[in-house]
């Protein structure tokens, strides 16, 4: 195993994926640096063994995708993810609406808000978001419409005026 | 129902104005905090895979400490071993350089072995590839050269087996608990105390499913020491206090330490 080369991926994929973790989790924080650990701790034991990860960036985020649903699968649907991010006495308009961001999609099923941070934030294709997640293109499509509607009803303008700001 | 392609294109925007600006811990932490999931979940793959195997051996291990000639310490082995002939504190207070400094990473990990209590079973490297030691090599984060030894151990009465890893650094990488614990990725519990002239930080982790425990040792002579153990429950750490102590400190890591590059 070159510990080196993995030393230099988790250094330098580790913030992006903690980014997705956190979009994954609806702003959880500890469980997003939790999820990462665990991903970059799984390709650990993997690395450098026969059969190498050909694409250790695509190979992190499926499963960190994979982790997060597992997680989510363990956990009971109603919990609503830790408020440690919104608890900031201070934040000013775009914090508000980032977290109001983040608090709208941690109120998604989690694998449609798989669906929404793997097409819109790695801009994966619907075939790329359909293999990852284990469902078809159209499940991917109606999937992410679906989760795009809840958005825009729980947002409503805010929604509009924070991709615009 | 948002369904056009600007409106898609304006969430995918939003999502990275969100996602861009969230605080994010360091990639130091996130680093270290993968390498213990690494190790334990390889640890986990041992435990369930490999048991067969590792009976088959330890039951071939102890036959051949049984033979004429074979002497009473743990031999060099990158497999299972179990030495059970000599008194369970003995070889954890001496240091152990009875011998010539290493010159090689194979005589490092065989003096390191020989630092653990003679009553463990060691297993080096594992069914994964994973090696028992790694380095020395240049530590991106800090600059530091290093060399870390990784042994699965289980302690005499102990119900299952912990991850050992033990790192020599030839400089320094924290000076203080907070410190320490940053880097780590652990916060709070922990404690510091004087030990041989230099500094000793104890950072404990009280996980249900695997406790840890991260010792680091800042020597008078500006090198540190670290030491993990990483069980599946607090009563299967196979060290004591004091031969934590002992490890940590042994005379050994001193003449290494400047050496580390050239044993690269």
């Amino acid at each position: 195993m070159d510990a080196e080369d993995f030393q230099a991926f988790a250094l330098s994929r580790g913030t992006h994926l903690y980014r997705t973790a956190c979009l994954l989790t609806g702003g959880d924080s500890h469980l997003a640096e939790d999820l990462v650990q665990e991903t970059l701790g799984r390709m650990f034991a993997k690395w450098g063994r026969r059969g190498r990860i050909e694409n250790p960036a695509g190979y992190a985020q499926t499963v960190l995708v994979n982790a997060f649903i597992a997680n989510r699968r363990r956990k009971s649907s109603t919990e609503l993810p830790t408020a440690r991010l919104r608890e900031d006495p201070d934040r000013h308009r775009d914090q508000e609406l980032r977290l109001t961001l983040l608090d709208a999609l941690g109120r998604l099923e989690a694998r449609d808000r798989a669906v929404l941070v793997l097409r819109y934030w790695e801009d994966r294709t619907v075939e790329d978001t359909a293999r990852m997640l284990g469902l078809s293109a159209s499940a991917v499509k109606s999937r992410s419409s679906r989760a795009l509607s809840r958005l825009r009803e729980q947002l409503g303008a805010d929604f509009l005026t924070f991709a615009e700001s | 129902m948002m369904s056009s392609r600007s409106e898609e294109d304006r969430f995918a925007a939003a999502l990275h104005q969100a996602a861009g600006v969230l605080p994010a811990p360091s990639p130091q932490e996130l680093y270290q905090g993968s390498l213990r999931r690494g190790h334990a979940i390889r640890r986990r793959r041992r435990v369930t895979a490999g048991l067969g195997v590792g009976l088959a051996a330890c039951a071939a291990a102890v036959l051949a400490v049984t033979l004429p000639g074979s002497g009473p310490g743990r031999p060099v082995a990158s497999s299972t071993v179990t030495a059970s002939s000599a008194p369970a504190t003995a070889s954890a207070s001496a240091p152990a350089t009875g011998s010539a400094t290493p010159t090689g990473t194979a005589q490092v990990l065989s003096a390191f072995e020989e630092m653990l209590p003679a009553d463990t079973t060691v297993q080096l490297g594992g069914p994964d590839g994973g090696p028992a030691i790694m380095g020395p090599s240049k530590d991106h984060a800090t600059g530091l050269w290093m060399l870390q030894v990784v042994m699965t151990v289980q302690g005499s009465g102990a119900k299952g087996d912990s991850s050992v890893e033990f790192s020599l650094y030839d400089g320094a990488w924290a000076h203080s608990c907070a410190e320490a614990g940053s880097r780590i990725g652990i916060q709070g519990g922990c404690t510091s105390r004087s030990l041989d002239g230099g500094e000793l930080f104890r950072i404990t982790r009280s996980d249900a499913f695997s406790p840890s425990e991260f010792y680091l040792w800042l020597s008078p002579g500006g090198f540190t020491t670290e030491l993990s153990i990483t069980s599946q429950a607090e009563a299967d750490f196979p060290l004591t206090a004091s031969q934590i102590d002992d490890v940590l400190t042994d005379p050994l890591w001193a003449t290494l330490a400047d050496r580390l590059p050239d044993l690269a």
